[in-house]
């Protein structure tokens, strides 16, 4: 057996629990890491962070995963590095981590895609001089990343049953709950074919008394043939009233079952985040963390798609927008990192999302001004506006663009994208703001993702 | 079904590792690791030796548990695991008995913490991901 080739031992149903196992790990990893400190020594997270590398170097072992292999093993040579001091700790040595993170993440889409993918190879380079410049030692071995292979194995599924669950991806469930609507709706069509086989029943039935009046042999005749038709058709239409109703009722449940398996935790959103913010933090030079309070909420996946981007978008403003510099906060004695809170609560129709901020609020009258240079709302308008309704003006289109260098426009892009998101959705937007204490967006967004109930009208029925 | 092979081997196979020649029946292993993928493996490979897996645990605490109830003829052993780490997990079950066998599996041939195991009562170690002769053999030599 070459040293390319998986054991045959290793069969498709070990493969595919090894790459869910992989991706669990990424995505633990991308949810713990963010709350790794420059400068500060956590040894329990640490040591997490060791062992989900370190397991990730086993299972791309397993998978002759060579690259990943070795990524893995310098990842852990930093990390083991960064168990040695507070000191050692540092946000670049964090950075790598990420990177690392991030490349194990393409090399096993490639590998699962069946796909080479070209960039790899490029970003192992440049983060294997990083490493080596940040002076940790390196395994002994070749100095650059062995040439890019294809990927074999092609696109493994990634259906799997474990533990009574089975992963499927959308597009499936989209198919079904499809084909559950196209049942629905010739239901309703077989039903209106059906009368209009009644009503043509129903004129057959009518000769009856015609005949009756021409009191001859022959029509004699007729008019019991017409009645044993009739009779039939009587008892087929039962029939197919029944079966209709059948059919009715299980599609029906069929389209609940379907609304329902489409159902997530919300949990699955949210743990992207503490990295979007950590990221975007470090872009503006703000030192920020996130705090995520919500129970185990389930919502249509479909829902948490939509309200991804919204939620990225106010995130991301809140970042560098709402939470100041740490020196301004210093200077106003907050804490110099800020906090960003979402929470999450659903109740019969709406999910209620919170995102507040202790940073320095939104204050109406520059807002106001703001809008009026740009000629967004007029004087008067203005004139008779709350201070609540002053802060919505920079969600109006247009409000984003920067006129000068010293722009106080105040919160920056998006904010139309996110209420024309809001309302794409039947949601609503409300922001509260208070200067120098915080900012908190208010979604409130119906959750009922509604489905055909399959009415459908053709012309002139 | 995914047994089929391992059976089927068994059955064409003489004088099976797996089978204790003195009583006639299987020896019975505990599987540990935090890996479902891994654990899956390591039983392939075992059972198409006709091997017994007696149980699994997913933790060096799970490990030392089901060591006590199931008392296997031998355990292999993962080294990193959360909850409770391999080396203790060792330490623990050899304080419980002295005679246990345990293998440890571990991702680094150069890992101190194998080389600890070992002192500390540990039979033998395999590289993962295992490769079926290389730890059959290691099993093998380890029963004895």
């Amino acid at each position: 057996m070459s040293d390319n080739e998986m054991d045959p031992m290793i069969d498709d149903e070990i493969i595919a629990i090894s790459i869910e196992e992989i991706y669990a790990a990424i995505k633990s990893i991308n949810a713990e890491l963010p709350a790794l400190e420059a400068g500060r020594l956590n040894e329990q997270l640490l040591n997490k962070i060791f062992r989900y590398f370190h397991s990730l170097k086993g299972l791309a072992g397993m998978l002759k995963l060579e690259r990943m292999r070795l990524l893995c093993q310098r990842v852990e040579d930093v990390l083991d590095t960064m168990r040695a001091g507070p000191e050692k700790i540092t946000p670049e040595r964090i950075d790598l981590v990420f990177d690392g993170t991030d490349i194990c993440r393409l090399i096993v889409d490639a590998h699962t895609r069946g796909t080479a993918d070209p960039v790899i190879d490029g970003k192992l380079e440049t983060l294997y001089a990083a490493i080596e410049a940040s002076g940790k030692k390196t395994e002994e071995g070749p100095a650059n990343p062995p040439a890019a292979k294809t990927a074999t194995g092609g696109e493994k599924a990634v259906d799997q049953v474990m533990d009574h669950t089975i992963r499927i991806r959308t597009e499936k469930l989209d198919f079904m709950m499809n084909r559950a609507n196209d049942i629905i709706v010739n239901s309703i069509q077989l039903l209106g074919s059906v009368n209009e086989i009644r009503l043509l029943a129903g004129k057959v039935r009518a000769l009856g008394p015609e005949l009756e009046k021409m009191r001859n042999k022959k029509a004699a005749v007729l008019r019991e043939g017409i009645a044993g038709i009739t009779a039939s058709f009587d008892h087929s239409f039962t029939n197919l009233d029944k079966i209709i109703s059948v059919i009715s009722e299980s599609s029906a449940q069929l389209t609940d079952g379907i609304v329902k398996s489409r159902m997530v935790n919300i949990e699955e959103l949210f743990s992207l985040f503490p990295r979007l913010v950590r990221d975007v933090a470090r872009q503006f030079g703000k030192q920020v963390k996130l705090v995520v309070a919500s129970g185990a909420i389930e919502i249509d996946k479909q829902l948490v798609e939509m309200i991804y981007t919204p939620l990225v978008h106010i995130l991301r403003n809140s970042v560098d927008h709402g939470i100041e510099e740490p020196h301004l906060r210093r200077e106003k004695n907050k804490p110099e990192t800020g906090t960003i809170t979402i929470n999450a609560e659903k109740d019969e129709m709406f999910l209620h999302l919170h995102i507040s901020d202790d940073g320095q609020g939104i204050d109406p009258a520059l807002v106001a001004a703001a809008a009026l240079r740009k000629g967004l709302v007029t004087p008067e308008k203005v004139e008779k506006m709350k201070d609540s309704m002053k802060i919505m003006l920079i969600c109006l289109p247009g409000f984003s663009t920067k006129e000068t260098a010293t722009d106080i426009s105040g919160r920056g892009v998006g904010m139309d994208v996110v209420l024309s998101n809001v309302e794409k959705m039947n949601g609503s937007l409300e922001i509260e703001s208070e200067l120098d204490k915080g900012t908190t967006f208010k979604l409130m967004l119906p959750h009922n993702v509604a489905f055909i109930q399959g009415f459908l009208y053709q012309d002139g029925q | 079904m995914a047994h089929d092979g391992e059976l089927l081997s068994y059955i064409n196979k003489k004088d099976p590792d797996g089978i204790n020649p003195e009583s006639g029946t299987p020896f019975r292993i505990l599987v540990v690791d935090d890996s479902a993928a891994m654990r899956m493996l390591v039983t392939k490979i075992l059972r198409s030796e006709a091997y017994e897996i007696c149980g699994e645990a997913e933790n060096g605490a799970d490990a030392v548990e089901k060591y006590k109830d199931l008392r296997p003829d031998l355990v292999t052993m993962d080294v990193h695991m959360p909850v409770m780490e391999g080396l203790d997990a060792v330490k623990h079950i050899i304080a419980f008995e002295k005679s246990a066998r345990i293998v440890m599996i571990t991702s680094d041939s150069e890992d101190s913490t194998v080389k600890e195991a070992i002192m500390n009562g540990a039979k033998n170690f395999a590289v993962k991901p295992p490769e079926r002769k290389l730890l059959l053999d290691k099993i093998k030599a380890s029963l004895k």
